[in-house]
């Protein structure tokens, strides 16, 4: 019976389904020229963050076990490092996710041939009952208008950082 | 299961990637089995389809039924069947595919049958499910569930032997 066609979705089409279901984030994907293990390997080296995203001053990694880790990030406004929240962290190998109490970001990888799928999500979620959601549909066009702008600039970001494209 | 529901209704993201994974292999065996080759897309639309009314579900106990019967409307959609569902359960004796070869054969014979048939087929034979289970997650009366499967069964026995 195990042998019957099936679907199993892999992380990358794991996360296309969370950005359709999560009103306020936005997600980008992209096939970088470079290998899964150095494309995973920079997203989830979280102290590098900074170097590929402008919003982020700072990011302290304050304990990883296994598959869970717990971050202080400090966000970048004008040059200056503000508080962002503590961000607790599932990751595994090709998934990534991180929430804060009033935001999310996703990460997926998943090999193709030489290269590699990469996917990132971002924003607020606003998850809830459909009140809660209705009343804040103007806060969701926002968020997900800012990362329609601003996700595609993390993911150049990633690939400079990779050698993929000039400084 | 249920504490994951409500956890997911109430926002946490966390409770929702859980919830993901629990139901994601269930939606893509039944679209899988139903859709063929849209079965990607079916299983995309339905799980969307799932987790965005996820709040409006008013008993969570009953999300695997719930999922079921979202999961199939979806299959059924993206392999083309229009209209109401048929179908008829009984004591068809399916194949038990054992090695790769096998599993092709029996996506093979399914490729020729009625979506509506294959969806009475993966419902009986993988899920399990009674005739009553299944109305509901095709959405017909219990008879049509019968009349369904007798032909289903046929289909599926002619192919396979030919």
């Amino acid at each position: 019976m195990n042998n019957w066609p099936t679907v199993e979705l892999d992380h990358v089409a794991r996360l296309r389904v969370l950005a359709r279901v999560l009103p306020g984030v936005w997600m980008e994907e992209r096939v970088m020229d470079a290998p899964f293990e150095d494309v995973w390997g920079l997203a989830t080296d979280f102290e590098r963050v900074p170097e590929f995203d402008t919003d982020v001053h700072s990011v302290t990694v304050l304990w990883r076990q296994d598959e869970r880790a717990r971050l202080r990030v400090r966000a970048n406004v004008l040059g200056v490092g503000l508080p962002a929240g503590p961000v607790a962290v599932d990751v595994r190998n090709g998934w990534c996710w991180m929430r804060s109490p009033v935001y999310v970001v996703g990460m997926a990888a998943v090999p193709e041939g030489d290269r590699t799928r990469f996917a990132h999500l971002e924003g607020v979620p606003l998850r809830g009952p459909r009140w809660l959601q209705l009343l804040l549909q103007p806060v969701a066009h926002l968020s997900r208008w800012r990362h329609r702008h601003h996700i595609p600039h993390d993911l150049d970001g990633i690939e400079r950082c990779l050698g993929l494209r000039p400084d | 299961m249920e504490e994951l529901v409500r956890r997911a209704q109430r926002g946490d993201t966390r409770a929702l990637n859980a919830l993901l994974s629990e139901l994601a292999p269930y939606v893509g065996r039944i679209c899988g089995a139903v859709a063929l080759s849209s079965a990607d897309d079916a299983t995309q639309e339905a799980l969307v389809a799932i987790f965005r009314h996820l709040p409006t579900l008013r008993e969570p106990l009953a999300v695997k039924a719930w999922a079921r019967r979202i999961a199939v409307r979806e299959a059924l959609r993206a392999a083309g069947h229009r209209g109401p569902v048929p179908v008829d359960p009984g004591d068809l004796e399916i194949p038990v595919a054992v090695d790769a070869s096998t599993a092709i054969d029996v996506r093979e014979v399914l490729a020729g049958l009625d979506p509506v048939h294959r969806a009475v087929l993966v419902l009986r034979h993988l899920d399990d499910l009674s005739e009553d289970e299944m109305a509901a997650a095709l959405e017909v009366p219990p008879g049509t569930v019968k009349s369904r499967l007798f032909r289903a069964r046929a289909a599926f026995r002619e192919r396979w032997s030919a």
